[in-house]
């Protein structure tokens, strides 16, 4: 079964990973902007971090087979930091142009303070102005307050729904989201978040319809694997074949398609190093023997 | 057209000449133009040739120069090729008994490759045709009206383009054997590693009625890899300046193949305008990402004894480890032999792959030390592959 990884920030994670995400049946992975894990003190790692993401991060993924996607934006927690956050929405018309960038996001609230909401309701300005689809990040604190806010803002600014994805999810923001026509993401970690056995309880009371799930797999304790995992524990729960293809392949490939810039061809065709015109590259360390 | 047959008469004493030109639509030949040495002789060329037939419809389907003897004149042709692709083929004939060399064919061949340059329609023109049976009809559509506007100066145009072509046009490989001209270097830039959406950007900067060169420069700093590749190939076709050497350095540091590859091979800019270390350490890195350094155009004029030192210590080092070598490091060396050299080449003419065996006989063919005639002629009496035997015989000639 082919899996579309719809969050993961693989600019943290090794190259092992990805040989595994690729034996483990993903096929192509979508890497949101975030913050680092710390702050960044000037625009410039932005632009850094941008161009690592649309540039030496997808050709890392394409030597293991693996297409690589993004969505861009300026994250709810460095919205706060006045040293650079209207500078990045500066930065961002540029980028959001480019190709394999299939999104605004991660957007939304962590603290949900004035400035997080007022850079969120322009990035979702932005998003209709690029006529692309936005991936929302709901805070871990405060997470159905936050929610609810996400959802008011999206309403007194009249965006499509139906072009919003709102993730990290849980037991308690389903019953807020179900029925708004977003799409649900729900991100299977380690130890927080959410696990592979509420997962499939959540799929089988609430259906399949619009639910995405992913690893989101960054700097911290988080695994790669995580939705083969689920997968997994879907089959021997007895979810249909064609169910679990919806929530792993299906939903996050037509939410991202609403971009108009996820090739489905494209997507059909494997990448494989060995396609490539040219032998060798610096991520497999030179030409062997 | 005429000054390449008068040329080509005078050049291997033949009485007439002839140039053909490919049919776009059918598998033959046209006669695009013809001379006579003495205004007596007959020209007696067919008007139409068919591909694969006689000594010119055979050089230009073979890529390869032929001789035959054809109504009783002795005859040498050579395909009209821009990169590999034949576009016609160059012919001469003598009345006389008078055969032609093997020599004759090669330099025939440098003729009939000066002229289909010659000949070769402006980068622009080239690359829309290249386009055109490639992409869909919106693609073309759309491109069109980019390039007018690139054409009528609209820099923001291209830059607000440049991001989009991959997605308009596609990302493909082009898969073009042809190349496209550049006059004033008067070289070739080969399409075959290119993409469709490299040939799109390239043909908007082509386009452009402004400054493409800056333009291209500042394009390849706000670009993701694929905008830099197209930046890159539109600095090999109009790059003239050091103005934008500075972005060729930076995809020079990559590891990136495909970015490394644009800014070096078939990139008559990058080894025209590279400082001497720099370009020392381009090609060095080259034959170390794998990137054959024969597709660094001009580099047998620019290399000297330390780059010919640089190379051979790679290659120990390679040696050391156990693994294999870049066979088209040989002739470069040989340019600037070092101590040792024609010892290790006479050890090559031995390998097992063929194009290690031609490349070290034309290595030794340049450095023409006579110690080495009787490996290569051991080597010959064994030899089976033609492209080597080839250069086998021209070392000793």
């Amino acid at each position: 079964m082919r899996i579309f990884e719809p969050h993961a920030h693989m600019l943290s994670r090794v190259t092992d990973d990805y040989e595994q995400m690729a034996l483990a049946g993903i096929v192509a992975v979508l890497e949101p902007s975030f913050w680092l894990g710390q702050p960044r003190t000037s625009v410039g790692s932005f632009v850094d971090y941008f161009d690592a993401i649309i540039g030496w991060e997808r050709f890392r993924a394409e030597q293991f087979g693996i297409r690589h996607y993004c969505t861009l934006s300026l994250n709810p927690k460095e919205a706060n930091d006045d040293r650079v956050n209207e500078g990045v929405l500066a930065l961002l018309p540029r980028y959001l142009e480019k190709d394999g960038v299939v999104g605004v996001g991660e957007i939304g609230f962590d603290d949900i303070t004035p400035r997080e909401e007022r850079h969120f309701a322009a990035q979702l300005e932005l998003a209709r102005a690029h006529d692309l689809p936005a991936l929302v990040h709901t805070p871990h604190r405060d997470k159905v307050r936050g929610v609810e806010r996400t959802l008011a803002i999206m309403r007194e600014l009249n965006f499509p729904p139906e072009r919003v994805l709102i993730d990290h999810n849980t037991e308690q923001t389903v019953p807020v989201v179900i029925d708004t026509g977003c799409t649900m993401g729900f991100s299977i970690y380690p130890d927080t978040k959410m696990d592979e056995p509420r997962m499939v309880e959540i799929l089988r009371r609430w259906g399949t319809d619009r639910m995405v799930i992913n690893s989101a797999a960054d700097w911290g304790k988080s695994d790669p694997l995580k939705i083969p995992k689920t997968v997994t524990l879907m089959r021997q729960k007895g979810m249909a074949e064609h169910e679990i293809e919806k929530v792993v392949w299906h939903n996050p490939v037509s939410f991202f398609a609403k971009s108009g810039r996820l090739d489905l061809r494209e997507l059909d065709t494997p990448v494989s190093p060995g396609q490539q015109l040219f032998e060798g590259n610096s991520i497999l360390r030179g030409p062997r023997a | 057209m005429d000054d390449a047959l008068i040329g080509a008469l005078d050049a291997f004493g033949a009485t007439v000449g002839a140039v053909y030109l490919r049919d776009p639509e059918h598998p033959v030949l046209r006669l695009a133009g013809a001379r006579s040495k003495n205004a007596g002789d007959a020209p007696a060329w067919a008007a139409e040739v068919a591909w694969g037939k006689g000594v010119a419809g055979g050089a230009a389907a073979a890529g390869e120069p032929l001789t035959g003897v054809e109504h009783d004149r002795s005859t040498l042709a050579a395909p009209l090729l821009l990169g590999d692709d034949a576009i016609g083929a160059l012919a001469v004939a003598s009345g006389g008994a008078r055969d032609f060399s093997g020599a004759d064919a090669q330099a025939m061949l440098v003729r009939s490759r000066a002229l289909a340059r010659a000949l070769a329609p402006p980068p622009l023109e080239a690359l829309r045709s290249e386009l055109a049976g490639r992409i869909p009809a919106p693609a073309s559509q759309w491109l069109d009206t980019t390039t007018a506007a690139a054409a009528r100066g609209e820099r923001e145009a291209i830059v607000t383009s440049f991001p989009a072509v991959g997605r308009r046009l596609g990302r493909e490989p082009l898969g073009s054997r042809s190349a496209l001209v550049r006059r004033d270097f008067d070289v070739e830039v080969p399409l075959r590693a290119w993409r469709i959406d490299d040939a799109g950007r390239v043909a908007l900067l082509c386009a452009f009625a402004g400054d493409a060169e800056a333009l291209a420069r500042e394009l390849y700093f706000t670009g993701d890899l694929r905008e830099r590749c197209g930046a890159l190939r539109g600095l090999a076709m109009f790059g003239r300046s050091p103005v934008a050497v500075d972005s060729v350095l930076d995809a020079c540091r990559t590891s990136s193949m495909e970015l490394f590859e644009a800014a070096t091979a078939d990139n008559p800019y990058t080894c025209r305008l590279l400082p001497e270390e720099e370009f020392r350490n381009a090609v060095l890195k080259a034959a170390f990402m794998g990137v054959s350094i024969a597709r660094l155009p001009g580099l047998e004029a620019r290399v000297d004894a330390e780059l010919s030192r640089m190379l051979l210590s790679y290659v120990t080092e390679r040696e050391v480890a156990g693994r294999s070598v870049p066979a088209d490091i040989w002739p470069v060396v040989a340019l600037h032999p070092t101590p040792g050299l024609v010892g290790k080449l006479c050890g090559y003419l031995e390998h097992p792959a063929e194009a290690h065996r031609a490349a070290a006989a034309r290595a030794l063919g340049r450095i023409g030390d006579r110690r080495a005639e009787p490996f290569v002629r051991d080597r010959l009496a064994r030899e089976d592959d033609r492209m080597v035997r080839r250069a086998l015989e021209r070392a000793l000639a």
